[in-house]
């Protein structure tokens, strides 16, 4: 709400500005206009995230979610990755651009030592190795409108803890 | 909670600077979203492993799998030695733990897929020589079935999600130096199907 109120206080003093001047002046006025914002669902977004895999679940108010701990299966009773190992996921899930400028992929938070962000263009599941177009971070991927990237993770864990991320913030800056 | 309010903050001038340029344009957004990792035991992670007998052969120690041959009961401690061990020039095949019936070997470990795709299950060992280059016992995993090392280009059969298969090793001992206790280290691989 602070926020709204603080949009409203621009506006007036801007106004006031013209007024000082102009002819005809008006001392203040104010007007107030709609604005129309549609909140949608991850997949949908003008930044699109669309889960790929068991990994990532569309959740509560479709909000994308990783999980590399619970059951997600109900015929298996895995609970996460195995100490000491090196474990891969590919296509966990898919970041679109659906606005209509290119923009700079940066993931800010998620860097935990034990993990590297990859992607690529194009699905690898069907592909031999791991046909990786680049990490994000050091390449942060640039998408025109319209374009895809899939999200692979690579934990490479060397104790029984390793160092691993909570959430991941992945931003979106206009080229 | 600062970082949900970070992201309001930066969504209002995202609109702010839309209605400014008068395009659909963005110029920048943010998500935050949340990911779970866990590290587990090596019975329960996405590549399970179990010790499929009782005895020591082969066990978890601090959640991960380790083999000892011969099992621990048997080894030497400190400067005891080990009353029996592997012989030179020889290849050893393990199918059963050392407390478990021999009339029925059941397999030395239980690997299981609980990931969300089929894999196949190979081993690979990573030194074959020690520090000295002095040979070093070559350790694989074989399929009690087909008889066979269960090796990159040879890999067990398919595993679907939730399936398993009992395996066996394999030790050819070579001219690794006797009286000495070998660390070898084998890596087990679980790979998607191509």
């Amino acid at each position: 709400m602070e926020r709204r109120k603080f949009v409203i206080g621009m506006g007036a003093l801007a106004t006031g500005s013209a007024a000082a001047v102009g002819t005809g002046a008006f001392a203040a006025a104010g007007a107030d206009r709609d604005v129309n914002v549609q909140v949608v669902g991850d997949s949908n977004a003008f930044l699109g995230l669309e889960s790929t895999s068991a990994y990532a679940k569309e959740g509560e108010n479709d909000e994308l979610s990783l999980d590399f701990s619970d059951e997600f299966d109900s015929d298996v009773d895995a609970s996460g990755l195995n100490p000491n190992a090196d474990t891969r996921f590919d296509d966990i899930f898919k970041i679109s651009n659906n606005g209509e400028d290119e923009v700079r992929i940066e993931f800010t938070e998620g860097d935990a030592d034990d993990v590297k962000w990859a992607y690529s263009s194009d699905s690898i599941s069907d592909e031999g190795g791991w046909a990786i177009d680049g990490e994000v971070n050091e390449d942060n991927p640039e998408l025109d409108s319209g374009e895809s990237i899939y999200i692979h993770a690579l934990f490479e864990v060397e104790d029984n803890e390793g160092d691993l991320p909570e959430n991941l913030f992945i931003s979106a800056d206009n080229v | 909670m600062k970082r949900r309010n970070a992201i309001k903050l930066l969504g209002g001038g995202a609109i702010a600077s839309t209605m400014t340029i008068g395009s659909g344009a963005f110029a920048a957004t943010g998500a935050d979203r949340q990911v779970n990792v866990e590290v587990v035991n090596d019975d329960n992670a996405f590549l399970s492993m179990k010790p499929v007998g009782s005895g020591s052969r082969v066990s978890e120690d601090q959640s991960q799998v380790v083999f000892n041959f011969p099992d621990r009961n048997r080894r030497g401690i400190g400067d005891k030695p080990a009353d029996v061990g592997l012989g030179r020039n020889s290849t050893y095949e393990f199918l059963a733990d050392s407390a478990d019936d021999r009339g029925s070997p059941d397999g030395l470990l239980d690997i299981a897929n609980q990931g969300s795709e089929d894999v196949v299950v190979y081993s690979k060992q990573i030194q074959t020589e020690d520090s000295e280059d002095n040979p070093l016992p070559l350790v694989s995993l074989y399929d009690p079935e087909t008889e066979e090392d269960l090796t990159e280009d040879q890999p067990s059969k398919p595993l679907g999600t939730g399936e398993d298969v009992r395996v066996g090793m394999r030790i050819r001992t070579r001219e690794a130096d006797a009286g000495e206790l070998h660390e070898v280290t084998l890596r087990i691989v679980a790979e998607r199907q191509q």
